[in-house]
């Protein structure tokens, strides 16, 4: 098991952003986050990463309480742009390389030539579509062990989703664990092995994709409007 | 931390840029006055340049604690606090960063003052005119006309009081980002209990003045324990919270 999530609170003044989320995932799975806007998608991932500090409950990575050297283990992509103005593309993996020990030069390098971004270009001249490739070749050029990517296929054409989704699949591996959060479910149904449905802050199902499929006859987009 | 300053030094590179290059007009200002005998021109110049210093120095104090809050409020703050770093080497970097910062346009100032003077000396009694002032400054160093031990207990308190201003202003931006997270309010806050803080720790100081009858009045070691203190105790306060309370 690479991560646990025990009784895990976040509470954002009155509102529970995250309800008592009790999960488990394992290293060689694509796990598929789905739910409603404001359900607890992103808070979750942000605990998860750091960056969000919980109210309450334990986060249990490689069998041992959360603690901030993780980080270097755990790659997060949100879902806005964050990378710094006054950044190249090729300062942003010379940034990348500065901080994270897992991150592959030479494979920001290919992929960016592969999806049309050059080292050059400046981050605030960058379209959407270019900073959504950014976001997902940065993010994906280090050799993690937990990816969590917030909406990587938002906001970005066809061509640039099947080029994402190939590079996902590219990096997913026996020893990586990906968990990724959308409403595309149609672009991410067939290659995901477990899809977690969260409501109301709270984990409501995990179940297996293929599992679904042969014994109950159920797409995971079935599921979806079923349950929420 | 080595990499984090220097990322952070990056930051404030554009707010560099224009003060290095408002400092090169008025010295060309200031030369070109020399050369075709506009006092007017000099004098100016020299005005600006004197009463840019002051505040171009505050202003880079400030600039820090308005990136530090830009790097809670927007998005951007993913890219310093996922960094597998601890919360203490994140606000050390940046501390030294913005004293960096400001010892770096301390330094432009007193290099531009330094060559007005040069050139000033020149212009005005010539080369030899020069080597006598500089003469009288070294015989004035060398044979003790100079308080060392005044002017670096001057330099070394405004140093400590400037460094724990920044460490008033880091803690009043992380209790705000705390509390109110993005709201519109956060900003306004952070000003308001920048300026509650700075009270309290000046009352602290007044209070413990009267307490062992100390004059408020003169520099004295007492004073540099005081804000060293101070400092350093804003400073734990802030990487605690930072470290168990703030999310971005």
């Amino acid at each position: 098991m690479i991560l646990q999530c025990i009784g895990l609170n976040k509470s954002f003044g009155n509102k529970k952003a995250v309800n008592d989320f009790n999960i488990k995932l394992t290293e060689g799975k694509v796990y598929g986050l789905l739910g409603e806007n404001g359900s607890g998608k992103t808070t979750w991932m942000k605990m998860v990463a750091g960056l969000t500090k919980p109210t309450s409950g334990e986060i249990i990575y490689k069998e041992a309480p959360w603690n901030y050297k993780d980080k270097s283990e755990i790659a997060y992509m949100s879902t806005e742009p964050f990378f710094y103005d006054f950044m190249s593309i090729k300062d942003v993996g010379r940034y990348y390389a500065d901080f994270f020990e897992d991150f592959d030069t030479e494979k920001f390098q290919k992929m960016t030539d592969k999806v049309g971004l050059e080292e050059s270009m400046k981050i605030k001249t960058l379209s959407t579509g270019m900073t959504a490739k950014l976001k997902v070749v940065a993010t994906l050029s280090r050799n993690a062990s937990l990816f969590l990517l917030d909406e990587p296929l938002n906001g970005i054409d066809f061509k640039a989703r099947e080029e994402i989704i190939s590079i996902i699949l590219d990096e997913a591996d026996s020893k990586n664990c990906f968990v990724i959060s959308t409403h595309l479910i149609n672009e991410i149904e067939s290659f995901i092995d477990e899809a977690i449905f969260v409501k109301n802050g709270q984990l409501i199902l995990q179940t297996e994709t293929e599992k679904e499929r042969m014994q109950n006859g159920k797409s995971i987009a079935d599921i979806y409007m079923e349950i929420m | 931390m080595g990499k984090i300053i220097k990322y952070e030094w990056r930051k404030q590179r554009t707010a560099r840029l224009i003060i290095l290059f408002g400092l090169a007009v008025c010295l060309l200002a200031f030369l070109a006055g020399i050369i075709l005998k506009k006092d007017t021109t000099v004098a100016l110049s020299i005005g600006i340049m004197f009463a840019g210093a002051f505040l171009v120095i505050f202003y880079t104090g400030i600039e820090s604690l308005l990136v530090f809050n830009r790097d809670l409020r927007t998005k951007q703050s993913h890219m310093l606090w996922m960094i597998p770093k601890s919360v203490w080497e994140i606000l050390g970097g940046k501390f030294i960063a913005a004293i960096l910062q400001m010892f770096f346009v301390f330094a432009a100032f007193t290099v531009a003052g330094c060559i007005c003077f040069t050139v000033g000396m020149m212009k005005v009694g010539g080369i030899k005119m020069l080597f006598d002032a500089a003469k009288q400054l070294a015989d004035a160093i060398l044979l003790g006309g100079v308080d060392w031990k005044w002017f670096l207990m001057v330099m070394l308190f405004m140093f400590v009081a400037w460094a724990e201003i920044i460490m008033i202003g880091f803690l009043a931006i992380i209790i705000s980002r705390t509390l109110f997270l993005n709201s519109k309010f956060a900003g306004l806050f952070s000003v308001i209990l920048f300026f509650v803080i700075n009270w309290i720790v000046e009352k602290g100081y007044s209070l413990i003045c009267d307490l062992f009858h100390v004059s408020a009045l003169e520099i004295q070691i007492w004073d540099f324990v005081y804000y060293a203190v101070v400092g350093i105790a804003l400073f734990v306060i802030s990487g605690v919270l930072a470290d168990k309370k703030l999310s971005v």
